[in-house]
C-alpha cells in the first residue's frame, strides 16, 4: 500500500466525522477556573517552603496530603481571648526580619489556663490553645501519613514517613507555627475536592501561624485556633526545638544550645547519650522562665520497618487466578518496644497496602475483604502465612489471602 | 489583564482552527465520537493551562499530539479501574456482515485490528504528517522503533482484507 494511498483513506475516513463547535468558552472557563485554583496552590506550597526551610513548630491532626502543603497563608486580626489578659504588644522579631502581621497582647501575671480540651503551643513569643489529642511529633513533617501527629521543626526541609503515628479516625488538620519571615499572610480559603483544603496563614509579631485541614469543619476549627492567639506572658517561654537540614533528630549539642538560648537551664538524661533526643516537658510547651528542662532519648527509634502487600482472593474452580481485592487490613502485635499494636490499614483498589512501624515488631496480619464471607466480609478472614517479623529498615512484603473453596 | 485578554485570544483561535483535526484524529485514534470530542476539549483544556509552553514549542503540533496521546492513555486506565467484573458474560463483537461498507468503515476496522502503537504511528504519520522524528518524540520511544511500528502495521493493513479493493482501484 502507498503512502498516498493510506493518507487518501484516513483523510476520507476523518471527513465523514460530522463537524462540532469548538467548546471555547467552556474550555476557558474552565481553565481560567484551574489557573485560580493553581496559584493559590502555589503560593500555599511557596511558604511551605519557606517554613520548612525557616524552621518553626508544626502541631496538627494529620491525615495524608504531604508536608508541603501544610502551611498555606491568610491573615486577619487577632482576637485574643476575653479570658486572657490584655496589655502591651509584644515584640516578635525572628532571623532579623521585621514583622509585618498582627501583635498579639501580653499576659497578665501568669499562665492563663488553656481553654477546656486544648493545651497552650508557643513559638517564640505567641501561643496557640492547641486541641489535647493533638500529638506532639518534634522535629517531623509527615509525608502520606495518615496519622494523627505534633511536629516541632527548626531548619528542616524535608518530610519524613509517619507511619507509625496513631491513625487518626476523621479529619487532616494540622497548625504550623514557624517565622514569620518571608511569609506571606492569606485569609482562609478552601480548594474544592473530596476532602476540601482549607489552608490560612496569619503573621502574628514575628510568627506565621499556618493552617492547613481537610475537615470539614475546617472553618470552625480555624476560628478556635485565630481566636486563641496570644502572646507568651512574661515570666513564661516556650520550650524550643531545633533540628537542621533534612530532618534528622537533633543531638544533645543541639538541644541544649537551643535551650540556653531560650534562658532554660538543660540537664541530660543518662539515657539520652547516643540516641536520639527531645525534650521534658515537650518542645512547645510553656514553662517558667528557668525552668530545668531535661533532655531525654526518644522512646523509639525513628526507623520504620515497613510492610507491604496485597490483599488477594485465591482459590476457586482450578485455573481461577490470583485476584486482587480490596478491602482493610489488620495489623496485630507487639513493636519492637514490647508495645502492643492494633491498627488498620485501608487497601486500594488493587488490594495494594503498606504499613510501617518505627522500629519494627512482630505482627499477625490479617485482611478483610468486602464479598468474601458476609457481604460486607467476615472479620480477619483473609489472612498471611505467619506472625510476621520486621526490622528497623527493612520491608517485608506480606500477601494476605482470603482462600476460596 | 490585557495579557489575559490576548492570551485568550490566542488560544481561542488555535483551539478554533485545531477542534476539527483533533476530533478526527481521536476517532482514528480508536475514539468513539463523543469520547474523541471529550479529549479534544481535554487536549485544549491542558493546552490553555501550559499555553505558554505550547506557544514557545518548537513543534507546536507534536507537542499537542503528544498531549492528547496521554490524556487518551490516561482516559483509558482511569476506566479500566473503573470495570467491574460480571457474571454475565459481556456481547462479544461480531463481523459486521453487511457487506456494505465504505472507505471510512475499511480503514477504520484495518485500523482497529492494529495494536494501539502501531495504530498510533499509523495516524501520527499519515493523518498528522509528522515526521518519524516528531512521532518518537510524542510517543516517547526510539526513531527506530516508530520506523518497526509503523513498517509492520503497514504491513497489516495491507493484508487487511477490507482494504484490498481500494487497493486495487475499486474506486
Amino acid at each position: 500500500m502507498s503512502d498516498e494511498t493510506l493518507i487518501r483513506m484516513l483523510e476520507e475516513a476523518a471527513g465523514k466525522v460530522p463537524d462540532s463547535r469548538p467548546p471555547i468558552g467552556t474550555v476557558l472557563r474552565h481553565g481560567h477556573e484551574k489557573v485560580r485554583r493553581r496559584q493559590a496552590w502555589i503560593v500555599g506550597s511557596a511558604v511551605a517552603v519557606v517554613l520548612v526551610a525557616g524552621g518553626g513548630i508544626v502541631l496538627g491532626r494529620h491525615s495524608g496530603g504531604g508536608g508541603s502543603d501544610a502551611t498555606s497563608s491568610g491573615v486577619s486580626t487577632t482576637t485574643a481571648r476575653g479570658d486572657l489578659g490584655r496589655g502591651q504588644s509584644t515584640q516578635a522579631s525572628q532571623n532579623g526580619q521585621p514583622s509585618s502581621g498582627d501583635s498579639v497582647q501580653t499576659e497578665g501575671p501568669g499562665l492563663a489556663t488553656a481553654p477546656a480540651g486544648t493545651r497552650w503551643v508557643g513559638f517564640e513569643q505567641v501561643m496557640v490553645a492547641v486541641p489535647s489529642e493533638w500529638p506532639m511529633r518534634a522535629g517531623q513533617v509527615c509525608e502520606d501519613s495518615q496519622a494523627t501527629y505534633v511536629t516541632l521543626l527548626a531548619g528542616v526541609t524535608g518530610t519524613v514517613n509517619c507511619a507509625d503515628i496513631p491513625a487518626s479516625a476523621a479529619g487532616s488538620d494540622r497548625l504550623t507555627l514557624s517565622s514569620a519571615a518571608g511569609q506571606t499572610p492569606r485569609a482562609l480559603s478552601c480548594v474544592p475536592g473530596v476532602p476540601q483544603r482549607c489552608s490560612a496563614t496569619k503573621l502574628v509579631d514575628g510568627v506565621a501561624i499556618g493552617f492547613d485541614s481537610a475537615d470539614q469543619h475546617a472553618r470552625q476549627i480555624w476560628k478556635q485556633l485565630e481566636g486563641s492567639i496570644t502572646a507568651v506572658p512574661e515570666g513564661y517561654v516556650a520550650v524550643p526545638w531545633t533540628g537542621g537540614g533534612t530532618y534528622v533528630a537533633p543531638n544533645v549539642d543541639d538541644l541544649q544550645g537551643a535551650l540556653q538560648g531560650a534562658g532554660l537551664p538543660s540537664a541530660v538524661d543518662p539515657g539520652a547519650s547516643g540516641r536520639d533526643v527531645t525534650t521534658d516537658p515537650e518542645p512547645g510547651s510553656v514553662v517558667p522562665t528557668g525552668q530545668p528542662v531535661t533532655i531525654v532519648g526518644l522512646p523509639t527509634s525513628s526507623s520504620p520497618g515497613r510492610m507491604d502487600g496485597r490483599l488477594v482472593w485465591s482459590g476457586g474452580p482450578v485455573g481461577t487466578p490470583i485476584r486482587p481485592h480490596q478491602g482493610t487490613i489488620h495489623i496485630l502485635g507487639t513493636d519492637a518496644d514490647g508495645m502492643k499494636v492494633d491498627d488498620f490499614v485501608p487497601t486500594g483498589r488493587d488490594g495494594r497496602w503498606s504499613y510501617s512501624h518505627p522500629g519494627g515488631g512482630t505482627f499477625t496480619v490479617t485482611g478483610t475483604s468486602t464479598g468474601y464471607g458476609l457481604a460486607g466480609g467476615t472479620q480477619d478472614a483473609c489472612v498471611a502465612g505467619g506472625p510476621v517479623h520486621v526490622q528497623p529498615l527493612q520491608t517485608v512484603t506480606v500477601t494476605v489471602t482470603c482462600s476460596l473453596k | 489583564m490585557d495579557r489575559v485578554r490576548q492570551k485568550d485570544a490566542a488560544f481561542s483561535e488555535y483551539a478554533e482552527a485545531r477542534w476539527r483535526s483533533l476530533v478526527r484524529a481521536g476517532v482514528l485514534l480508536g475514539c468513539a465520537l463523543p469520547e474523541a470530542e471529550d479529549l479534544a476539549q481535554q487536549t485544549l483544556l491542558r493546552c490553555f493551562l501550559k499555553w505558554r509552553q505550547v506557544e514557545r514549542a518548537e513543534d507546536r503540533d507534536a507537542y499537542v499530539a503528544r498531549i492528547q496521546l496521554n490524556l487518551m492513555r490516561q482516559n483509558r486506565r482511569r476506566r479500566w479501574r473503573g470495570e467491574h467484573a460480571t457474571a454475565v458474560l459481556p456481547e462479544r463483537a461480531e463481523p459486521d456482515g453487511t457487506g456494505v461498507v465504505d472507505d471510512a468503515d475499511a480503514i477504520g476496522r484495518a485500523l482497529a485490528t492494529l495494536p494501539d502503537a502501531q495504530r498510533q504511528a499509523v495516524v501520527l504519520r499519515y493523518y498528522l504528517h509528522l515526521s518519524e522524528q516528531q512521532i518518537a518524540a510524542v510517543a516517547g520511544v526510539a526513531p527506530g522503533t516508530v520506523k518497526s511500528r509503523l513498517s509492520r502495521a503497514l504491513a497489516t493493513l495491507a493484508e487487511s482484507p477490507g482494504l484490498a479493493d481500494l487497493r486495487e482501484g475499486r474506486r
